[in-house]
């Protein structure tokens, strides 16, 4: 038997995405689509993407589509039940058989995570080709944190290097820098996050070690890597004098940056855990534009290169 | 040359007066009584001439008014004084008993004008002949659709109001197309646009002598003659609104300027760009005056540049912008009804581009105007200038919708192709909305009865009472059905518009040399005659869905399902849910686009093929203006899972909601189609959160995909935003907001659809523009 390319063995590489998102603004230069990766190593206390967390499929539920018809309930009493004519699930009870979802009528319930192969992408993102080309556009992987499918995201990297098609990486940081080093190649811009800056609030608001985050941004810095720094900014948390301090000093340390992005804290993503059965987020205030305008001020007031999108 | 004043602006005041007056009193028409007094004068003479003789009556006759803080002049709020309003209470009780009677069969509805096509007042401006105020008439309507729930359908309600509440006039007015006084036809050009540009080149002076010694080397005709007393009337008139300026203008120098330059262009060529811009407004009135309504103002950029090159000087850029947006405010005022249009941009005659100072000026003032109307159309060509581009999408970032992109590239070649000439074929503009025609060089577009084409009408004549064999023995039946829907239109009469009207015969093509009035064959083209389709994205989610359950799962016979969805899917609420969330959408990008793209490629094609190079040109139109919810309310319970009354799909648009995988996703669908053989109209809206304009990326991101749009072909697109209010009307009522798309960091849902959290944080990001 003829043994497969690596063009073929990346085409046939599968992986474990939740979304394709068309039309993205704000995650790199130009008109983008964005993938997410299923799967993150981290626990940010203000997640934005809660679907993206767990490396399993699951069940989402949204209630407001949902007319309490009961037919989930038939398909899988384990799960589902009517409590006064409402609708009720008990997520712990899910085994992901998914019979439910087969039954509801309006889809109000759904499985996060589906499994594709990086060629079944490709053709999904390369429909959009001509706003790429237009735009200065291209192609996002993002999460969950991409870099937990290391395989998936090489094939698909590699595939849309060989369609000219630009890519950016979003990632946490928070993984084997031999990822980093594979990807490096094909990664256009990696929208590289920094969260917290202090070690010890690091592990509280975010739930791993810091250290091998800033050691691989150095890394990649010292790699040559195009890295836009982006610090999401939740109120209460990391809207410290010392960690803008700490970013600045960041982006006077690495002058290859395209920049340091603050990226203001909004509550979607409590939204979104309700429809997941996860512990419900903690919500924080929304900052109004004066607000996240001084952060911006006073980190570019601290020597920072601040990027504004 | 003009005297030059120091110039201060007034245009905050002018917004605002004009939006007073928009919300004024109710007004009350002179134009009939004054028509009818000329006829009954003029009994016994040939109908041409009396219908000049009434039109130089009304324009002695009508009141000439100057407005505060205009800085260009002329209004037809003179003919339309304001009357009291019947107190709220005796209109109540009036149209409860209307409706009343109506319930008990003692009173029928009303079936003329356009009683045919559902409700009119729809339109989002008071009726002509409104006796109650828009917004209390809407009360009125709601609270009666209240008390007589379930007795009497809500659309019949509120179309049996609109027609009631209208004043009665003494003189035996007919209605519907066209009125009659003494049994005289009053028949005014309308819905095209008019040769101001002719009007500005040479003056009214001109224009007279032009008349006459055609008039003189024919004696005998009657038209020649009612030329004549059309353009004297016209003279005088602009020289008594001249007077009525000069007399305000004591006290106001605006006004004064206004007075010297209308006493100036009553018989003369404009000296510059102001009395360019007086001339053109000023006979924009008169038009409008005779009961003209959506006339254009045609391509503006091309003739008013010439005379803003000759003293742009002597204006600073904010006063140039400050005097267009005058024109655009007053087409504001009241009982101006408002779809008029007015178009820049795009190839000339010869075939060079025609972008200008005077076509950035429009886009600056279309900023500042505020108001929906007129429709800004821009015509884009290919390597369209980056300043235009940016222009238009600051323009854009407004939020009123405006301009609407228009594709030189797509409509150029198809006008060329159904047999006009290059040069006419460059020499296109869209009149009311976006219907297009040649410049002033036909009578307007033809009506034929019944020429649309109604594509979940005629999905539901094809499977009445059959069983097919297989999904695609049904959809070959539809495209022979919707073919023999098309060729039945051939031998069918067009509508010929009774009367004449020589000041619209005046300014169209070829009267003046033919010798014969426009309503009498006198233009040099021919009429576009419009074959609208309608319900396209309806029709395909109907495909889809009775291919899904019928054909594919097998879990209904046709009839079975048809049965049901006669029913209005009674009692069938589970399958209609999950007839909708189980079948794919047109507007995806998606396989069933297939199906829309055959039944668009044949509806065009066999249009084009009615054309056999006469003077009159078929042509296919796919816009609806608010025909998407008032032909909606005519239509009962349709396969794909919409029901009895709610709107069908807007235009080649997907089903309202259905179209949730965003705008590139969109525009991929519609780009499918091929677009060679449209001729007639087309709207297309993408719907954007305002919050995409947050950022430098994101306005430059919108630019692009309008831009990729229509270098692929797209021939048509407007912007529209999703609005705060909107959002926040959707939780109230669902229902009327089936369609509006929101992104959800990571999704595109339908708004309506989710959870009571994720609307609110949906809202309050669209409030901050994040």
């Amino acid at each position: 038997m003829k043994e497969k390319t690596s063009g073929e063995q990346d085409a046939g590489t599968v992986g474990r995405i939740f979304n394709i998102q068309y039309f993205c603004v704000h995650d790199g230069p130009g008109i983008r689509t964005t993938v997410f990766l299923k799967g993150c190593p981290l626990r940010c206390l203000w997640c934005h993407n809660p679907e993206g967390i767990s490396r399993e499929k699951h069940l989402s539920f949204a209630a407001a589509k949902c007319i309490n018809c009961g037919a989930c309930v038939k398909a899988c009493p384990a799960v589902h039940r009517m409590v006064n004519g409402q609708h009720e699930i008990d997520w712990k009870a899910c085994t992901g058989k998914e019979a439910c979802i087969a039954a509801c009528v309006t889809k109000a319930l759904d499985v996060v995570g589906k499994d594709v192969t990086a060629e079944q992408v490709l053709q999904d993102v390369m429909r959009e080709k001509r706003y790429y080309d237009k735009s200065e556009g291209g192609v996002t992987i993002s999460g969950g944190e991409p870099t937990m499918q290391p395989d998936f995201l090489l094939a698909l990297l590699r595939l849309l290097r060989q369609e000219n098609v630009p890519t950016a990486l979003e990632t946490s940081g928070f993984c084997d820098y031999k990822v980093y080093e594979r990807a490096l190649p094909y990664v256009d811009l990696f929208l590289y996050d920094c969260k917290e800056t202090d070690p010890e609030q690091h592990k509280r608001l975010v739930g791993v070690e810091n250290r091998i985050i800033q050691e691989n941004l150095r890394k990649l810095h010292a790699a040559g890597a195009n890295i836009l720094l982006r610090c999401p900014i939740v109120p209460g948390l990391n809207d410290r004098d010392d960690h803008f301090r700490h970013l600045a000093e960041i982006s006077k340390e690495l002058p290859n940056l395209r920049g340091v992005e603050l990226l203001a804290y909004h509550k979607l993503g409590a939204a979104k855990a309700d429809r997941m059965g996860l512990e419900p987020q903690k919500e924080y205030e929304a900052p109004p534009k004066e607000v996240s305008e001084g952060w911006n001020q006073k980190l570019s007031e601290y020597g920072a290169n601040v990027y504004r999108a | 040359m003009v005297s030059t004043i120091s110039y201060v602006s007034t245009l905050e005041k002018l917004v605002d007066h004009t939006r007073e007056l928009q919300f004024g009193k109710i007004r009350k028409t002179t134009f009939y009584p004054l028509v009818a007094e000329s006829f009954k004068q003029t009994t016994g003479q040939e109908s041409e001439l009396r219908r000049a003789l009434a039109f130089k009556h009304l324009l002695e006759k009508v009141e000439k008014v100057a407005l505060p803080y205009e800085k260009i002049g002329g209004s037809i709020i003179g003919m339309w004084p304001e009357v009291e309003q019947p107190p709220y209470e005796e209109q109540y009780n009036q149209a409860k008993q209307h409706i009343q009677g109506m319930v008990d069969g003692k009173v029928q509805p009303q079936t003329g004008g356009f009683g045919l096509f559902g409700r009119f007042a729809m339109m989002a401006r008071d009726h002509y002949d409104s006796s109650c105020e828009f917004i209390r008439m809407q009360t009125i309507i709601k609270h009666l659709q209240n008390e007589f729930h379930g007795q009497i359908k809500d659309h019949v309600i509120a179309k049996a109001l609109e027609d009631f509440f209208v004043f009665k006039y003494e003189s035996d007015r007919g209605v519907g197309f066209g009125y009659s006084f003494s049994g005289e036809a009053w028949y005014a050009a309308n819905h095209m646009d008019l040769a101001y540009d002719k009007v500005v080149d040479k003056g009214w002076g001109a224009m007279r002598a032009e008349a006459a010694a055609y008039a003189e080397k024919n004696p005998d005709s009657t038209f020649y003659r009612s030329c004549l007393i059309t353009l004297d009337a016209v003279i005088a008139y602009i020289k008594e609104y001249a007077a009525v300026y000069l007399k305000s203008g004591e006290t106001n120098a605006d006004h004064l300027r206004i007075g010297k330059a209308l006493e100036w262009v009553a018989t003369e060529r404009p000296r510059g760009f102001f009395e360019a811009l007086q001339l053109t407004w000023i006979t924009h009135i008169i038009a409008n005056t005779q009961l003209g309504s959506a006339l254009s103002f045609g391509r503006f950029d091309q003739y008013i540049n010439p005379f803003y090159q000759i003293d742009k000087d002597s204006f600073s850029q904010e006063e140039a912008v400050e005097l267009v947006a005058n024109l655009l405010i007053k087409v504001n005022e009241p009982k101006m009804r408002t779809v008029q249009s007015i178009i820049i941009g795009g190839y000339k005659r010869n075939g060079e581009v025609g972008y200008n100072d005077v076509t950035r000026l429009v886009l600056r003032a279309s900023q500042k105007a505020h108001f929906p109307y007129p429709n800004v159309s821009f015509r884009v060509t290919k390597n369209l200038p980056q300043d235009l581009v940016d222009l238009a999408i600051d323009t854009i970032k407004c939020g009123h919708g405006m301009p609407m992109l228009v594709n030189d590239e797509i409509w150029v070649p198809n006008f060329e192709r159904i047999g006009h000439t290059p040069e006419d074929a460059r020499d296109y503009y869209n009149m009311g909305c976006v219907e297009m025609l040649i410049n002033h060089a036909s009578a307007g577009w033809g009506m034929v009865m019944g020429a649309g084409i109604n594509y979940p009408g005629i999905l539901q004549q094809t499977m009445e009472g059959k069983e097919f064999g297989s999904f695609d023995e049904l959809f070959n039946a539809y495209l022979e059905g919707i073919r023999g829907a098309v060729r039945s239109l051939k031998d069918k009469e067009i509508m010929r518009f009774p009367g004449y009207d020589a000041f619209g015969s005046i300014l169209l093509d070829g009267c003046l040399e033919n010798g014969k009035d426009m309503l009498h064959d006198g233009t040099r083209l021919g009429h576009h005659i419009a074959v609208g389709g309608s319900g396209l994205g309806t029709a395909v989610d109907s495909l889809a869905a009775i291919k899904n359950v019928v054909f594919d799962t097998s879990q209904y016979s046709l009839q079975d399902y048809l049965a049901i969805v006669d029913k209005n899917f009674e009692g069938q609420e589970l399958l209609r849910r999950s007839v909708m969330s189980r079948s794919p959408h047109y507007g995806n990008d998606g396989e069933v686009d297939e199906f829309a793209r055959t039944m668009f490629n044949t509806m065009t094609k066999e249009v084009y093929d009615l054309n056999d190079g006469g003077r009159n040109k078929w042509v296919t139109s796919y816009f609806s203006y608010t025909g998407a919810t008032s032909q909606g309310e005519l239509t009962s319970a349709t396969p794909d899972g919409r029901l009895d009354g709610e709107p069908i799909s807007d235009g080649l648009g997907p089903c309202q909601g259905r179209d949730v995988s965003g705008p590139t996703k969109l525009m991929a669908s519609l780009l499918k189609l091929d677009y060679r053989y449209l001729t007639g109209a087309l709207a297309t809206n993408i719907k954007v959160s305002p919050s995409l304009f947050s950022t430098q990326g994101g306005t430059k991101a919108l630019a692009n995909l309008l831009m990729t749009y229509l270098e692929e072909g797209g021939p048509q697109v407007q912007v529209n935003f999703v609005k705060k209010e909107d959002l926040e009307d959707a939780k109230i009522n669902p229902q009327k907001h089936q369609d509006l798309i929101v992104r959800v960091a990571g999704f595109c849902a339908t708004f309506i659809e989710l959870d009571d959290k994720l609307q609110n944080e949906v809202i309050s990001r669209t409030e901050h523009g994040d």
